[in-house]
C-alpha cells in the first residue's frame, strides 16, 4: 500500500512540476516585460488594431549600434530613427534633421534638427542626444565604420537644435553614412540614468516603442503617442513573430497567423501571387551577388583565367533557373539604383573566346578548381549550374556548399578559389559600392586579395570630389578597371520579397535598408 | 539507499565536466570566428580584433575553458551570450519551461498511448490488431521527427487549416509539436510494453492467478503489467532524455522559443556560452532523470530495493568481520 501511495504522490508531483515548468515559460528569457504566451493572438488581431509581422531574424537585442543584419534593422527602425534617411530613389531625405548644409570648404556638415521630436520617455530630442548617440556609435564595432572620417575635435553643438559634424578631409559619402540605421539617435538622459539596462527598455524617437517581448519569439511594439509625424502610426500595436523557417512564414500568412512576412521564400512566390488574399511586394534591392575570385593564389591569380570563366558562363540562364524567376540579372558592378553606377556592359557567354583565353593562359585542356557557396538554396543551385557550364570548356569545377558559420571561416582565411556572395550597398552611393576592392578597404573584409594602386587612387579622389558628375566619372573608370581585371563577375541584383494580407495598405519595401517602415501601414 | 543516491550524485560531476569539455572544445575547433560573424562582412579587421578582445576570444583555449568551468562551479555563472549580450542563465531559465513542457506533454502522450497499445498488442498477440499496432510502432520509431513535423504541418496547417504551424501562444499551438514527439515516444514504449508483457504473461504465477479464478483484466493489470513495468519505466526515462534532444529539431521547425531552438541559434552564431550551457543543462536534466528512475525501480520492484539493502548488509558484515565482532544475521537486529 505504501509503495502505491508513494507512486501516486510521485506521479502527482511530476505532473505539478510539469505544469509549473509550462507556466515558467511565461517569463521571457532576458526580458523584464513579457507577453503572455497563453494570449490568443488571433483574438487581438481581429480588432485590426494589431499588425502581426513574421520575421526570419531574431533582433536579439535592442541596441541600435549593434548587429549588421538588415532584418534586425527592419525591427529596430520602428523604435529608432536617424537624422536623414534614404528614399526609394536613393536620395537622402530629412528625418530627424529638417535640413542641412555644407560649409564652404565641404569639411563640415551642419544639421538643423526638427523641433518637437519627443522620445518615448516624453523628453524632447536635442543636439546633445545626437552628439552622445554618435560618440557611442563610433566606439561600437558595428557602427564605427560610419564615423571613420569624422573629426571629433571640430564636431560641435551650436545650439539646442543645431549640430556640426566635421570630417578629417572632404568626404562626400559622409551624409549617406548618417542615414545608416546603425547611427540612430537615442536619449542621452535615459541612457545615463538606466544604470546599464537601457537596451532592455530602449528610448528612441521612432513611431513605436517596446511594450513586451519574449526573447527569440515575440516582440510587441505599441504606438508612440507623441510621435513627431502627426497622425502616425496608424496601427496601435505591432507584434513581430520570429519564424525562422521560410516555409512556415508562408503558411502562417496563408492561414491568417500573421499579416505580413519579410523574406518570403522565392520558391513560394508563385503560389503566393496566385492567392487573391495575399499581395506580394517585389522590388530590386541595392544588393548585387557576385562570383568572387581569390586573386592571390592559383588558378585565379591569372587574369586570363578569370576572364575565361566570365566568358564561359551564361549568367542570365543560370539566374533564371536558380532564382526561379525572382531577382534581376546583374547589369553592372552595383545596382543601377546606386549613384555612381555606370552602364558599361557585362561579360556575355562566348565559349570560343573562353577557350582562346584558356589556351593563352597555358591551360588549353582545362584545369581543376573549387567553387564555394553557402547553403542558400538559390546559391547552391546556381553553383551547380555554373559547374555544368564550366565543364563545357574543360574546367573541372568542384562545388563545396558550406553552412554559413563554416563559410564565413573559410573566406576569412582566404581559402577559396572562387565563391558566391552578395554585397548590399546600404549607403546607395559609389564609395561604399566600390571600396570593397580598395586595397585598404576600411569598410569590411577583403574577399579577393586584389589590389591596384591606380584603382585605389581613383576611389580616394572620387570620395573627395564635390561635383557629382565628376565623381561619377571617376566611379565609371573604377568599374571599367574592375571589368578588365575581372576580379568579380556580377550575377544578380537580389529582389526584396515581402508578402502581406490584401487588407494591409500603405506597405512598401524599403530599398536601401530592406527594412520597411510600418508607420504608414493600415488595414483597409 | 541514501549512500547509493549520494554516490550517484557525486558520479554526475565528472559526467557533467566531460560534457562541458567536449562541447566547449567542439565549438572552439569549429570553423568561423564568432566576432567576425557577429559584425558581418562590413567589419574591418581592426573592429573584429577589438570585439575578439572584448569577448575574451583572444585568450588561449585552456584559459577560456578554465574560466567557463570556474564560473559554473563557483558562481553558477553560465556566461554572457555572444549573440544577445544577455546572461545565458537568465535566457535558459526563460526558455527551459517551453522545452520541459514540450517533453512532459509528449512523454505523457507517448506513455499513455504506448502502454495502452502495447498491452492490447500483447494480449491479442499475432492477431490483426497486433499487426496494425506493430506497423504503427515501427512507423513511429523509424520516422525522423523533422519529416513527421513537416508532414503534420502540411496536413493540419496547410491543407486542413485546423492548427497553427508555428508559435506557442495557446493550447492549439502545442498540439502538432507534442504529437510529433509523442508519436515517436509511443512507438518505442509500445514495443517495449508488448515484449515485456509477453515475457511475463507466460509465467507460472499468471497460470496460478488464473487457476485461482481471477478475472483476465485483473491478471493483466495487477500481475502481468506490474511485473513488466521495470523495462517500460526504463524506456520512458530514456525517452524523456531523447525527447529533450528531439526538441532541438521540433522547436526549430515549429518556431518554439525553447532551449532546443536557443541551442540551434547558438550553433548558427558560434555562441560558445549559449551552446555549452544549453547542452550542460540538457545533460544535467538527463542524469537527474536517470537517477530518479533508478530510485523509482526500488519502489516498483522490491527485489531491487533488497539489492541495495543487501549491499549495505554485506558491507556491514565485512566491517564487523574485520573488527572481529559478531556477525549480524539481519540488518534489523
Amino acid at each position: 500500500m505504501k509503495t502505491k501511495r508513494f507512486l501516486a504522490m510521485l506521479l502527482a508531483v511530476v505532473t505539478i512540476l510539469g505544469c509549473l515548468a509550462g507556466c515558467a515559460s511565461s517569463n521571457g528569457g532576458g526580458g523584464n516585460n513579457t507577453l503572455d504566451p497563453g494570449a490568443d493572438i488571433g483574438e487581438i488581431r481581429s480588432s485590426k488594431d494589431t499588425l502581426i509581422v513574421g520575421t526570419p531574424q531574431d533582433p536579439a537585442n535592442f541596441d541600435p549600434n549593434d548587429n549588421a543584419i538588415q532584418m534586425v534593422w527592419a525591427f529596430k527602425k520602428n523604435i529608432y530613427e536617424t537624422l536623414v534617411t534614404l528614399d526609394n530613389e536613393g536620395n537622402i531625405v530629412p528625418m530627424l534633421a529638417e535640413s542641412w548644409e555644407y560649409s564652404d570648404d565641404y569639411m563640415e556638415l551642419t544639421f538643423h534638427l526638427r523641433q518637437g521630436v519627443i522620445f518615448h520617455n516624453g523628453e524632447e530630442m536635442t543636439a546633445e542626444d545626437v552628439l552622445f548617440s554618435y560618440q557611442r556609435a563610433s566606439e561600437m564595432a558595428n557602427a564605427s565604420p560610419s564615423f571613420t572620417m569624422v573629426d571629433w575635435d571640430n564636431t560641435r553643438i551650436v545650439d539646442e537644435y543645431t549640430i556640426v559634424i566635421a570630417t578629417k578631409q572632404v568626404y562626400m559619402p559622409q551624409l549617406n553614412y548618417l542615414a545608416f540605421p546603425l547611427t540612430a539617435i537615442f536619449s542621452k538622459k535615459a541612457y545615463e540614468e538606466s544604470g546599464g539596462d537601457f537596451f532592455k527598455a530602449p528610448i528612441g524617437t521612432g513611431p513605436y516603442k517596446v511594450a513586451n517581448y519574449i526573447s527569440g519569439d515575440t516582440y510587441e511594439l505599441e504606438a508612440h503617442d507623441q510621435y513627431w509625424e502627426e497622425g502616425k502610426p496608424y496601427i496601435q500595436h505591432v507584434i513581430f513573430r520570429v519564424i525562422t523557417e521560410a516555409t512556415n512564414r508562408t503558411i502562417e500568412l496563408e492561414t491568417g497567423g500573421v499579416d505580413l512576412i519579410y523574406e518570403a521564400p522565392a520558391s513560394d512566390i508563385e503560389r503566393l501571387s496566385s492567392n487573391e488574399d495575399v499581395v506580394v511586394y517585389r522590388d530590386t534591392s541595392l544588393n548585387t551577388n557576385f562570383i568572387l575570385f581569390r586573386c592571390d593564389h592559383a588558378p585565379f591569380d591569372n587574369q586570363l583565367l578569370r576572364q575565361a570563366v566570365a566568358y564561359a558562363v551564361d549568367i542570365p540562364t543560370a539566374i533564371e533557373t536558380a532564382y526561379k524567376g525572382t531577382g534581376v540579372v546583374a547589369t553592372g558592378w552595383c545596382s543601377p539604383s546606386i549613384s555612381g553606377y555606370a552602364d558599361i556592359g557585362v561579360y556575355e557567354q562566348d565559349l570560343d573566346k573562353a577557350r582562346e583565353l584558356m589556351a593563352e593562359a597555358g591551360y588549353p585542356d582545362g584545369f581543376s578548381c573549387t567553387l564555394y557557396t553557402d547553403t542558400t538554396a538559390e546559391r547552391r543551385d546556381l553553383a551547380e549550374i555554373l559547374q555544368n557550364q564550366l565543364g563545357e570548356i574543360g574546367i573541372d569545377c568542384k562545388v563545396e556548399s558550406m553552412e554559413p558559420v563554416a563559410y564565413q571561416g573559410m573566406y576569412a582565411r582566404g581559402e577559396h578559389d572562387f565563391m558566391l556572395y552578395g554585397l548590399t550597398i546600404t549607403t546607395a552611393e559609389g564609395d561604399k559600392a566600390f571600396r570593397w576592392w580598395h586595397s585598404e578597404n576600411t569598410m569590411g573584409q577583403q574577399f579577393d586579395a586584389w589590389s591596384d594602386p591606380e584603382y585605389d587612387a581613383l576611389l580616394d579622389e572620387a570620395a573627395a570630389t564635390i561635383d557629382e558628375d565628376a565623381r561619377n566619372e571617376l566611379y565609371r573608370q573604377a568599374q571599367e578597371m574592375l571589368k578588365e581585371a575581372c576580379v568579380v563577375i556580377p550575377t544578380v541584383h537580389r529582389e526584396i520579397l515581402s508578402a502581406a494580407s490584401a487588407s494591409l495598405m500603405g506597405f512598401e519595401n524599403d530599398l536601401g535598408y530592406e527594412s520597411p517602415l510600418l508607420k504608414n501601414c493600415y488595414f483597409a | 539507499m541514501l549512500k547509493y543516491v549520494i554516490k550517484r550524485i557525486i558520479s554526475m560531476i565528472p559526467v557533467l565536466l566531460g560534457v562541458i569539455v567536449i562541447v566547449f572544445t567542439l565549438m572552439y575547433v569549429s570553423p568561423g570566428d564568432p566576432a567576425a560573424l557577429k559584425l558581418g562582412t562590413e567589419a574591418t579587421p581592426e573592429a573584429i580584433a577589438q570585439l575578439r578582445a572584448e569577448m575574451g576570444l583572444d585568450r588561449p583555449y585552456l584559459v577560456q575553458l578554465g574560466d567557463y568551468i570556474l564560473g559554473v562551479i563557483t558562481r553558477f555563472d553560465l556566461g554572457e551570450s555572444y549573440r544577445t549580450g544577455a546572461e545565458v542563465s537568465a535566457e535558459i531559465v526563460g526558455r527551459i519551461g517551453i522545452t520541459l513542457k514540450l517533453a512532459f506533454i509528449s512523454m505523457a502522450v507517448g506513455s499513455v498511448l504506448g502502454i495502452a497499445l502495447g498491452i492490447l498488442s500483447a494480449v491479442k498477440q499475432y492477431s490483426f490488431i497486433d499487426k496494425i499496432m506493430t506497423v504503427f510502432a515501427l512507423f513511429g520509431i523509424s520516422t525522423p521527427s523533422f519529416w513527421l513535423a513537416l508532414m503534420l504541418i502540411l496536413a493540419f496547417s496547410v491543407n486542413l487549416g485546423w492548427l497553427p504551424a508555428s508559435g506557442s501562444y495557446g493550447l492549439r499551438y502545442w498540439i502538432l509539436p507534442c504529437a510529433t514527439l509523442g508519436y515517436q515516444a509511443a512507438g518505442i514504449i509500445m514495443r517495449m510494453t508488448r515484449s515485456s508483457m509477453l515475457e511475463s504473461i507466460r509465467q507460472d504465477f499468471v497460470t496460478t492467478a488464473r487457476a485461482k479464478g481471477q478475472t483476465e483484466g485483473k491478471i493483466i493489470v495487477r500481475h502481468v503489467l506490474r511485473k513488466a513495468l521495470i523495462p517500460i519505466i526504463t524506456a520512458i526515462g530514456n525517452q524523456f532524455c531523447y525527447l529533450l534532444g528531439g526538441a532541438v529539431l521540433v522547436e526549430s521547425v515549429f518556431s518554439l522559443p525553447g532551449l532546443g531552438k536557443y541551442l540551434v541559434d547558438g550553433i548558427s552564431n558560434l555562441d560558445f556560452p549559449a551552446v555549452t550551457s544549453s547542452v550542460l543543462v540538457i545533460a544535467l536534466i538527463s542524469v537527474v532523470v536517470m537517477l530518479v528512475l533508478d530510485i523509482l525501480y526500488s519502489f516498483v520492484d522490491p527485489r531491487i530495493k533488497a539489492t541495495y539493502q543487501g549491499d549495505a548488509l554485506f558491507k556491514a558484515r565485512k566491517k564487523a568481520l574485520k573488527e572481529g565482532g559478531e556477525v549480524a544475521h539481519d540488518s534489523k537486529q
